[in-house]
């Protein structure tokens, strides 16, 4: 398996951004893929409270944490990489990306490079990725519409649509259905993974007695967010292997 | 004391004899000076927090807090006979939330002794209802509770109850209407009513109601010694 960088990012805060990294860690390791993670909400790191143990919080921006990134993409023992970029900063960590190479090494297939943008409800989205479109051809483009939060998302226009996804051939759209509301603050409050929170468990591995409903809700969401993730056929485009046409996603009650 | 389990009572249509059910098998284990928990769904009425007062709490199933209070405490393991009364307007929630969450499997896991006891009323919908629950949860018991009030005797009703997944079950028969009133009426412990009835009651009226409460707990008495020997192991 070839290294690949997953990419999350979204033009604005609130949009469950790092809800998506959180479920991605766990649908990886569910498929066995180790992966580290870097969260690059410097210097407070959401994403680590929940995943310390393979988070990095980093500045994606300043050379010496691009260097601990791309630098150890060969030697990690996680081959995948996934970093959750800072709100609004998608744009410019993809244009980093090509500033040191490493755009070009994706094209060159030494690397895979899948980019999961999270939508907003607003219109500023698509500006944000007509902004990513010109770094974006030799990779994996998914837009991820988030329910979990009771987004709601302006219709697509076909034209629109086709104007900015043209240049990215694996493009795609990715649904994460809605979490119920008193379960996901329940794992906000455990402050563990979502999978260590369906198996009862403290982040120490002691039981944590949590409500079987509750778990019950968060082991059904992650059911349906682990097939949407293989319906798009995630684990081959990570080994850089041609995957299937995707699916349109099933309409889902929200 | 008698092995505890899980009763989940429930119909589809109304007055179907979910709640007469639900009571008589609580009553059964408070006779028996067994520990009992009842979640009545019904949040307007909850009439089982009258009948089995203190033994009996309120579960809507239209908000969390309710379905938490609901399954959690079904799966609980205290020791007590838990038992869930599903009005019919909590069913299809019920049974969607259960599917979804996967209760039944979980309890299983457990090692909890699950039984759903279906309140049938002999229609066509009903029969659909049971097969459809009986495909769902094909690993849970499904039993079926057949009270002589709401179904008229008649060879169309017995070819109908035939046709049920199961012929496993209760069958309560109709209580004389003065009677059934007088229990409709009566708050409180349905055992020690007929031990020492009000002293206006009369006789006759005690006397069938000794009568029905009879035959219902006749009925559960060999379902749980049925129940104690399924639990013996034949080689051991």
């Amino acid at each position: 398996m070839k290294p690949a960088v997953i990419l999350v990012g979204a033009d604005k805060g609130g949009v469950g951004k790092t809800t998506v990294s959180r479920a991605l860690l766990d649908y990886l390791a569910s498929r066995n893929v180790v992966a580290r993670a870097f969260d690059t909400e410097h210097p407070r790191g959401t994403l680590k409270r929940f995943h310390p143990g393979q988070t990095e919080v980093v500045d994606i921006t300043s050379t010496s944490d691009q260097m601990r990134i791309f630098d150890t993409l060969l030697s990690a023992g996680p081959k995948v990489s996934m970093i959750d970029v800072r709100a609004g900063q998608l744009g410019a960590s993809l244009r980093a990306l090509q500033e040191v190479g490493f755009l070009d090494a994706v094209k060159a297939r030494e690397f895979s490079l899948v980019v999961l943008h999270v939508l907003g409800p607003s219109i500023a989205s698509l500006d944000e990725i007509e902004e990513t479109a010109p770094f974006i051809g030799d990779a994996s483009y998914f837009l991820v519409k988030n329910f979990i939060n009771d987004t709601t998302f302006f219709e697509w226009d076909p034209q629109t649509f086709s104007h900015y996804f043209r240049k990215a051939p694996e493009s795609g759209e990715l649904v994460v259905p809605k979490l119920n509301a008193m379960a996901y603050e329940q794992v906000e409050l455990a402050g563990t993974p979502f999978s260590t929170f369906v198996a009862d468990r403290r982040s120490d591995g002691s039981a944590a007695g949590h409500s079987f409903v509750l778990r019950g809700y968060v082991r059904t969401w992650m059911r349906n967010i682990s097939a949407e993730f293989d319906r798009v056929g995630l684990p081959k485009l990570l080994e850089n292997k041609p995957s299937p046409a995707p699916a349109k996603p099933e309409k889902r009650s929200r | 004391m008698t092995r505890p389990a899980v009763f989940i009572v429930c119909a589809p249509n109304p007055r179907a004899g979910v709640t007469t059910t639900a009571r008589l098998l609580a009553e059964w284990r408070l006779y028996n000076g067994d520990p009992v928990s009842v979640f009545d769904t019904d949040p307007d009425f909850a009439p089982q927090t009258r009948f089995v007062h203190g033994h009996a709490r309120t579960a809507d199933l239209a908000t969390v807090d309710g379905q938490m209070a609901l399954f959690d405490g079904l799966l609980a393991d205290d020791g007590a006979t838990r038992i869930a009364d599903i009005w019919c307007r909590s069913y299809r929630r019920f049974v969607d939330l259960a599917g979804e969450i996967g209760f039944f499997a979980e309890a299983a896991r457990r090692g909890t002794d699950t039984h759903i006891v279906f309140a049938a009323d002999g229609s066509d919908g009903s029969l659909a209802e049971a097969w459809g629950l009986h495909e769902r949860f094909p690993d849970t018991r499904l039993l079926i509770a057949v009270n002589g009030a709401r179904v008229p005797p008649g060879d169309h009703t017995l070819g109908r109850l035939a046709s049920f997944p199961t012929t496993q079950g209760f069958s309560f028969p109709a209580l004389d209407p003065v009677a059934a009133s007088v229990l409709d009426g009566f708050n409180g412990r349905l055992a020690r009513f007929i031990d020492n009835p009000p002293e206006d009651l009369s006789i006759v009226v005690r006397a069938r109601m000794r009568d029905w409460v009879t035959k219902a707990f006749v009925q559960f008495r060999a379902f749980d010694v049925r129940r104690a020997f399924e639990a013996t192991s034949l080689l051991g």
